[in-house]
């Protein structure tokens, strides 16, 4: 009964609102800011990732290339060029926007777990190199920055040191990509990724340069993935190797699956999840990460829709 | 120059290192060909392969006894993960990889809880200390016998897979699972088989590794990539690109860690953007 009237009355925009209201009045309700800041990040960074996984259909194995390399953008400007933030931001997405082109160029045409393995294989490469080049990156003790004021010169010019100012701060791109995201995926280019994950073969005979569609999507998901590595650096205030590491990658790889890849949104409650359960776990025992490993193949094992596909089975079994 | 006197011991080096990424590619390779899977867990094998070389040799004293016990365990693990795997059968292929990506994960941290976060050296068993003189120039005797050893692992590989009914069987099923299964073949006790033989011999290859690098912790995740490249480079689901992979991406990188250090790690992924523009299946693979 509930299910049903539930879902009569409450589509996707419903669900678009409420976690806008969720996440507007979240800081009301939990007193860390610096926890939840962190989550709109990670979301950010599942929803872009998942613009491939979820829409595509492809696993890339490397996305902490476009966090990473975003948020050292981010660090390295400010630090050697004190430019402006939002300079910052759209360097750093740019940079993550030019190693996906590279990357994508090399490994789009490659199929299912073949590219999930070309696209760790290249982050791990950048990896190594962030490692080697010590002066630049600061290798594994990384690079602190100071996080600068919000402003536009002459106009304004607003402190983020307060958690509060901070969090909506990031809370307003949050909201941007989630409606970028949005449009995307019901977008006819959003359509056309999806006829190429349910029948490759049929999009290809109806004339879509495949291939161009994949690459685009998957250039797409690196600038925003870059967008949450910059946004990250300003609230850690701290980059380092490995935000390019293949740790990296399987993080968002595990809270998108757990939270679900079906959605826009099951990324953002795998990221509530995770962040929680990293910054609660990791407090009590510094091993979290094997519970959460047995966490994540218990998902892949029984529950492969992930918590917001478990969500919504659960309202549509009660009609 | 120095460099030549130098470079007969770098191509040693790097056909030693060559055979070790062999051994643990020619499990990626095959579960794959059969499967379609590919084996994110493979790296974590090899350490635990490694940390029990570790183990025997702090324990017992005895590191000959790792080369018995690692591939047994390891057989035991190798089939136990089937058998998860095979829950997932139908799903999309994407799922596999997610397990054994988490597998790879709770193996890695189970390694650090039962060996701690810092690694240790292992030191050469005492059999093969010491240096063979070749004349111009000298070689150690651990990675003569490395390279002898893991090469008659491979010749014998080698005559399973292309000589022996279950070499047939294998090969028809890296071509087909289907059809092998559909002419009366049981193919799941083949896949264990596959599954439990892949992980021995990644098992052994920490087990041989471990005296020239020692154990840490992250060891299988960095031996895995360079394990992507070597299938990627040599064609994956194929015997030979294993081996021929293996061998070049091994003396690549040791060659240049005489050449041009800097770039070593590096130079090897640079290799394989290379091989995926010119011939995207792999040097030996099948389109």
């Amino acid at each position: 009964m509930i299910g049903k009237w539930f879902l009569n009355r409450f589509s996707e925009s419903h669900v678009f609102l409420f976690s806008l209201a969720f996440f507007l009045i979240l800081p009301l309700i939990v007193s860390n800011h610096f926890i939840i800041t962190e989550i709109l990040a990670y979301a950010i960074f599942g929803i872009s990732f998942n613009l491939m996984l979820g829409n595509v259909g492809l696993l890339s194995f490397g996305h902490a290339l476009y966090f990473g390399s975003g948020a050292y953008t981010m660090a390295l400007l400010l630090i050697h060029l004190k430019v402006n933030m939002f300079l910052g931001i759209l360097a750093g997405m740019g940079v993550a926007g030019v190693f996906a082109s590279v990357v994508g160029f090399l490994s789009i045409r490659q199929y299912g777990v073949y590219f999930s393995m070309l696209t760790l294989s290249f982050a791990e490469m950048a990896y190594f190199i962030a490692l080697r080049l010590r002066d630049i990156t600061g290798g594994e003790n990384g690079l602190s920055i100071v996080r600068p004021p919000l402003q536009i010169p002459g106009l304004f010019s607003v402190s983020l040191e307060s958690p509060l100012k901070l969090y909506y701060f990031v809370f307003f791109f949050f909201v941007l990509v989630l409606m970028i995201m949005r449009r995307l995926v019901d977008s006819p280019f959003g359509r056309v990724l999806q006829i190429i994950r349910e029948n490759e073969t049929r999009a290809r005979t109806l004339g879509y340069n495949v291939e161009r569609f994949k690459l685009t999507a998957f250039i797409i998901s690196g600038l925003f993935s870059g967008l949450a590595g910059t946004l990250y650096c300003l609230i850690v205030k701290f980059v380092h190797c490995g935000d390019l590491q293949w740790l990296k990658s399987g993080d968002v790889v595990i809270m998108t699956l757990i939270g679900g890849t079906g959605s826009l949104y099951g990324p953002i409650i795998g990221a509530i999840i995770n962040t929680f359960l990293s910054d609660l776990i990791s407090l009590l025992w510094q091993r979290w990460l094997l519970i959460l490993g047995v966490i994540f193949v218990t998902f892949v094992l029984f529950m492969r829709e992930g918590v917001w596909g478990e969500i919504k089975k659960a309202i549509t079994q009660k009609m | 120059m120095a460099y030549w006197e130098q470079f007969p011991t770098f191509i040693l080096n790097g056909v030693a290192l060559g055979m070790i990424y062999f051994m643990i590619a020619i499990g990626l390779t095959i579960i794959f060909g059969m499967m379609g899977v590919i084996n994110f867990s493979h790296g974590a094998l090899y350490a635990i392969g490694a940390y029990i070389a570790y183990t025997m040799t702090s324990l017992i004293g005895n590191f000959w006894i790792a080369l018995l016990v690692a591939p047994a365990v390891l057989f035991v693990i190798g089939v136990g993960e089937y058998f998860l795997l095979r829950r997932l059968e139908g799903a999309d292929p994407v799922y596999q990889l997610l397990l054994t990506f988490g597998l790879a994960l709770i193996i890695q941290e189970l390694v650090i809880v039962i060996w701690g976060t810092v690694g240790k050296p292992l030191s050469i068993p005492p059999l093969f200390r010491g240096m063979i003189d070749f004349g111009p120039f000298t070689y150690p005797k651990y990675r003569i016998f490395l390279i002898f050893f893991t090469g008659v692992l491979a010749f014998l590989i080698w005559l399973a897979i292309m000589k022996t009914k279950l070499g047939a069987m294998i090969r028809a099923g890296t071509e087909d699972s289907e059809m092998v299964s559909c002419v009366g073949i049981n193919i799941s006790r083949l896949f264990i088989i596959v599954f439990g033989v892949g992980a021995s011999m990644a098992g052994v290859a920490g087990v041989m590794a471990a005296p020239l690098v020692g154990v840490e912790p992250f060891m299988g995740m960095s031996i895995l990539i360079i394990s992507f490249v070597v299938v990627v480079v040599g064609g994956l689901g194929s015997y030979s690109g294993a081996i021929l992979g293996g061998l070049l991406i091994g003396v690549i990188q040791s060659v240049f860690i005489l050449l041009l250090p800097a770039v070593a790690a590096v130079v090897v992924f640079a290799f394989m953007a290379i091989i995926l523009i010119l011939k995207p299946q792999g040097l030996l693979g099948k389109s």
